[in-house]
């Protein structure tokens, strides 16, 4: 994917990593994931999906008992994750050794 | 009426294939949302409606922004730039003639031509943005644009007095169209509509030069044209024309050059968007059999 993630898109990768989940799903996920910080209302879920399965990093799947529609994580939508996961780390480590945020053993 | 169907109409702000695709699993996520959300009424209408504006124009800009609607949209702005281009080029040759004023040059002419080639100078560079010929047709296309609308014009100028400022611009566009089309006719693929577009929004410009012409004459006598016998009153243009040349001739604040060239965008787009759909449908199918 030629453009950065945002914040929705990297929260329902982050969903869908494990396992298949209808839009709702997703949206109940994130919503969990991020303690409520993050609430997806369906427009912003249905244009993020839109996106990343236009980049092929999502896919859909076969329908539920419900017959909603699907989406799994694809190989290439797992290492755009990884790689944003990393990124978000790095500066985490960088945020840390400049004192902005209190280091992991609390010295 | 059901909040789902209220929901379900706002969704028509949507593109159309957007609506298509996602449509209907929009709806039945927001089915869901309400069913479970705990929130209070007004919260949860200020969450779904806030997030459903966000994504209304995320989705319209992106839709904007590829396809057939971005070269529409570049072809809409080209009209516009051009036209805003001319008329800009037109008032720093009024404006500079008096600032330049010298007794010396009390009696001289400019020729009609010459206001002409800018005016086609103008429209044709803002084309070749969108057409994008080769830079060796660009040129020709510049120059062909510039040459045929200075002859238009001086021509035209000939018989003002007799055929009016849109008749002026009609035998003008239909120069210059022309031209351009002989140019065009091999390198793009339906020339016939942006050519048409040119044709079209000269006499629209040649209405705003006209006045801007004679805003010169009541100073300094630039042009040789005979312009002066003819009145700016709104009898001989028509209310909103007649509006505008007053807008034009005594620019007494800002508020009064924007809507000049305000006028002048609202003019270029109008011919854009009576070409645009054509013009897609061109862009289209020559996208197709590539």
């Amino acid at each position: 994917m030629a453009t950065k993630l945002t914040r929705a898109e990297f929260h329902v990768l982050l969903a869908l990593q494990h396992g298949t989940r209808h839009g709702y799903g997703v949206m109940q996920d994130v919503e969990t994931m991020s303690e409520g910080r993050l609430r997806l209302g369906p427009g912003t879920l249905y244009t993020a999906i839109k996106r990343l399965a236009a980049a092929g990093l999502i896919a859909e799947c076969e329908a539920d008992a419900e017959r909603r529609r699907c989406y799994r994580l694809t190989r290439k939508g797992k290492a755009v994750a990884e790689d944003e996961a990393r990124q978000m780390s790095d500066l985490v480590r960088i945020a840390r050794k400049r004192g902005l945020l209190p280091s992991p053993s609390g010295t | 009426m059901t909040p789902e169907r209220f929901y379900a109409a706002l969704m028509a702000f949507y593109p159309k294939a957007f609506r298509d695709a996602y449509g209907n699993d929009v709806l039945e996520a927001f089915h869901e949302l309400r069913r479970t959300d705990r929130r209070p009424p007004i919260a949860f209408w200020r969450f779904v409606l806030g997030d459903l504006l966000r994504s209304v124009c995320h989705e319209q800009i992106d839709e904007c922004m590829r396809g057939q609607r971005r070269y529409v949209l570049r072809w809409l702005a080209v009209c516009a730039l051009g036209i805003i281009g001319t008329g800009l080029a037109s008032s720093l040759v009024t404006r500079g003639f008096e600032y330049l004023y010298h007794p010396y040059l009390e009696g001289l002419q400019f020729a009609p031509w010459s206001y002409g080639a800018l005016l086609g100078a103008g429209l044709g560079l803002a084309q070749i943005a969108v057409l994008r010929l080769r830079l060796r047709a660009s040129l020709a296309w510049v120059i062909a644009s510039a040459a045929s609308t200075a002859l238009g014009f001086h021509l035209a100028a000939l018989v003002a007095g007799a055929i009016g400022p849109i008749g002026c611009g009609v035998a003008i566009g239909a120069i210059v169209g022309s031209c351009q089309w002989m140019l065009a006719r091999t390198r793009v693929h339906r020339p016939a509509w942006p050519v048409m577009a040119t044709a079209a929004s000269l006499p629209v410009a040649i209405v705003l030069w006209d006045s801007l012409i004679q805003r010169a004459l009541a100073g300094m006598n630039p042009v040789a044209i005979d312009v002066q016998a003819r009145t700016i009153a709104g009898a001989q243009y028509g209310t909103a024309i007649s509006v505008l040349v007053r807008g034009l001739q005594q620019p007494h604040a800002p508020a009064d050059v924007a809507f000049e060239f305000a006028a002048m965008a609202v003019s270029g787009l109008t011919i854009g968007a009576i070409t645009a759909r054509q013009l897609a449908g061109g862009h289209r199918a020559s996208q197709a059999g590539r």
